[in-house]
């Protein structure tokens, strides 16, 4: 008899979701699913409201990266009114994001990943938390706390509260930024770094015991896509699109963000409010692609910084070509971070981000505005169509878990064929499942946002499509 | 009076679970920095716990569903329970305390404050009940404080 083991909640992600494997008579894995089960329609609530109140309406899609949607939000703002930003709003701009990117990447790093990874994947679900961390590794813990207080410090600091800031509107920022309050986020610098050093020095010999996972983690040729500056490197707040293959081919460059729909596609399946997006030009689901961390450092020449950089050609020593396992996800994080303390550093630095014109001031003048930005977890797309009176006639948002779909999927199959006795599962072969999940620090909060009725229905199905049971609801 | 961290939580877009939030403010508007410093929050974060040791208490406001409307329970907390469920992104008062425990030799006095609720549907405002109850868990709140 056929059987089907559902894993749910998946637990350490962002929202709720769950996971279906289906076995055939034999024992034998056949398929497996990742279901998001949330249901958000923001693209629909915003309808008819004015376009200057979509940073604010759409910083509410999530309570972890409100600043990666008000960044985003704010840039189709820009362009429903083309206006062009000030360089010190712009920039300030960009010092909020990767505050955002710095405390999201601690958080998925030290709170939810490092438990697998300091108590191991087969340890006591009681214990693999970050209590658990805190327990044996008190050290590491702190660590994780500090780096993610001092992002949402940076954050408070800027729009004036951590969640939900209201500092980001179109045409800029509202306010300048004050001297103490440069002081006080240059001052956290060293210590960001500092804390991602130690953080490295850890990981470095823990991964060596991870060989059979990053074998299986996700870890299959896929595209990778992602934001790069004019000099091609690592950016997360401007620049053109980059597609590059499994083989280190940029496939597509200097695409114009504006122009995304060209490129990128979206699919809905019926086992998800999750759409899949995908590389037009390769068809669905052949152009299945990935987002976020690893996709970022792939497809980038380089970081720009010093000590990014320094740590990215260990990155770029795992393999020949783009790293293709997404368990190196958790690395490129840690890389991330550093990037962020020393870009930071370097505006923060440089007297221009006193300049106290921040903001541009216009009525709309487009009727279709697109803004892109890099939120933690990779490519964030909000594109806006108004009317005359400047009210929101359509919204499309492409949100980096939904890049990043088509690729976690396949990623549970592949472990769940690896590791999955089908009618013997245990804990730790579960938790590997979820684990690979945990690597593209799905924000499912963010990315359901897809309107309309869609039933969730579980099938279980006989090999020879049959379908034995159905449970809806 | 004893220097005290005020961390009002709770959602204030679904009615009387933004009696946290109310009150902290209340407090802000009546004591100043830094004998008296208020925060308001959606939830708990880990982060908060590491500043702990700079106070001589924590007092943390929320609502309660138990009890009769407008029902004022203030417990000192002198040990934390280590959760038994696996973290998401949910924070807990236990398990709050649990890691402040870890990361401070000497913990400061932790007090559970909670305002009963009636309403927790979505919209702001405070029911009837709740809003009645807060002359005095302002006086209650005060007395601790001093």
């Amino acid at each position: 008899m056929p059987k089907t083991i559902t894993i749910d909640p998946v637990t350490r992600i962002e929202g709720h979701a769950k996971i279906t494997i289906y076995v055939d008579d034999n024992g034998t894995i056949s398929d497996a699913q990742f279901h998001v089960t949330q249901l958000r329609g923001f693209e629909k609530l915003s309808e008819g409201r004015p376009f200057t109140e979509m940073p604010s309406l759409m910083a509410r899609i999530c309570g972890i990266c409100p600043v990666s949607h008000l960044m985003a939000s704010a840039k189709a703002c820009d362009n429903l009114m083309a206006v062009k930003v000030p360089v010190t709003g712009h920039n300030l701009r960009k010092v909020m994001n990767m505050a955002q990117i710095i405390q999201s990447h601690a958080l998925s790093f030290f709170h939810l990943s490092s438990p697998d990874l300091l108590l191991g994947m087969d340890a006591d679900p009681a214990i693999r938390n970050i209590l658990g961390v805190a327990a044996k590794r008190p050290e590491l813990a702190k660590d994780g706390i500090r780096l993610r207080q001092i992002g949402q410090q940076m954050i408070e600091l800027l729009g004036g509260k951590r969640i939900h800031p209201s500092w980001v509107v179109p045409g800029g920022v509202n306010a300048a930024l004050t001297a103490e309050h440069r002081a006080a986020m240059l001052k956290e610098m060293p210590e960001i770094k500092e804390i991602v050093r130690r953080a490295l020095n850890w990981y470095h010999p823990v991964v060596k015991h991870y060989q059979e996972e990053i074998a299986v983690f996700a870890n299959f040729p896929t595209l990778f896509m992602g934001l790069v500056n004019k000099n091609g490197e690592v950016e997360y707040y401007d620049g053109t699109l980059r597609f590059m293959d499994s083989a280190g081919n940029i496939v597509s460059d200097g695409i114009d963000p504006s122009e995304y729909d060209t490129w990128i596609g979206e699919k809905v399946e019926s086992y998800s409010y999750l759409k899949s997006v995908f590389y037009k030009p390769m068809g669905y689901p052949g152009g299945i692609y990935r987002v976020g961390p690893l996709a970022r450092l792939n497809i980038a020449s380089k970081c720009g910084t010093p000590l990014a950089d320094e740590e990215l050609a260990g990155f770029r020593s795992i393999q020949k070509g783009p790293v293709s396992s997404s368990f190196h996800y958790h690395y490129a994080r840690l890389i991330e971070i550093l990037n962020c303390a020393e870009r930071v550093e370097d505006i923060l630095k440089d007297d221009e981000c006193m300049n106290p014109h921040v903001r541009a001031i216009a009525n709309p003048n487009c009727f279709d505005g697109v803004g892109v930005s890099e939120a933690p977890r990779g490519t964030l797309i909000h594109h806006y169509r108004i009317d005359e009176n400047g009210l929101i006639k359509w919204a499309n948002l492409i949100i980096a878990t939904g890049h990043n779909n088509l690729a976690m999927n396949r990623g549970v199959l592949q472990v769940a064929r690896h590791y999955l006795d089908g009618l013997n599962p245990k804990e730790g072969m579960l938790n590997r499942i979820e684990a690979v999940i945990r690597t593209f620090d799905p924000c499912l909060s963010c990315s359901t946002h897809a309107a309309g009725q869609m039933p969730m229905q579980i099938d279980i199905q006989a090999p020879n499509g049959e379908i034995l049971k159905t449970i809806t609801r | 009076m004893k220097k005290t961290l005020v961390i009002g939580y709770g959602n204030p877009l679904r009615g009387d679970d933004g009696v946290g939030w109310v009150l902290a403010e209340e407090l802000e508007k009546k004591y100043s920095l830094p004998q008296v410093e208020c925060q308001m929050s959606i939830q708990l974060v880990p982060e908060m716990a590491a500043r702990f040791g700079e106070f001589d208490q924590v007092l943390f406001i929320d609502a309660a569903v138990s009890g009769n409307p407008g029902y004022i329970s203030i417990n000192e907390v002198k040990k934390g329970h280590a959760t038994e469920k696996p973290l998401n992104h949910e924070f807990d008062f236990d398990e709050m305390v649990s890691f402040a425990e870890m990361f401070h030799p000497k913990i400061p006095k932790l007090t559970l404050f909670t305002v009963t609720g009636s309403d927790f549907s979505f919209g702001a405002g405070l029911s009837d009940d709740v809003v009645a109850s807060i002359p005095e868990a302002m006086s209650a709140l005060e007395n601790l404080i001093n």
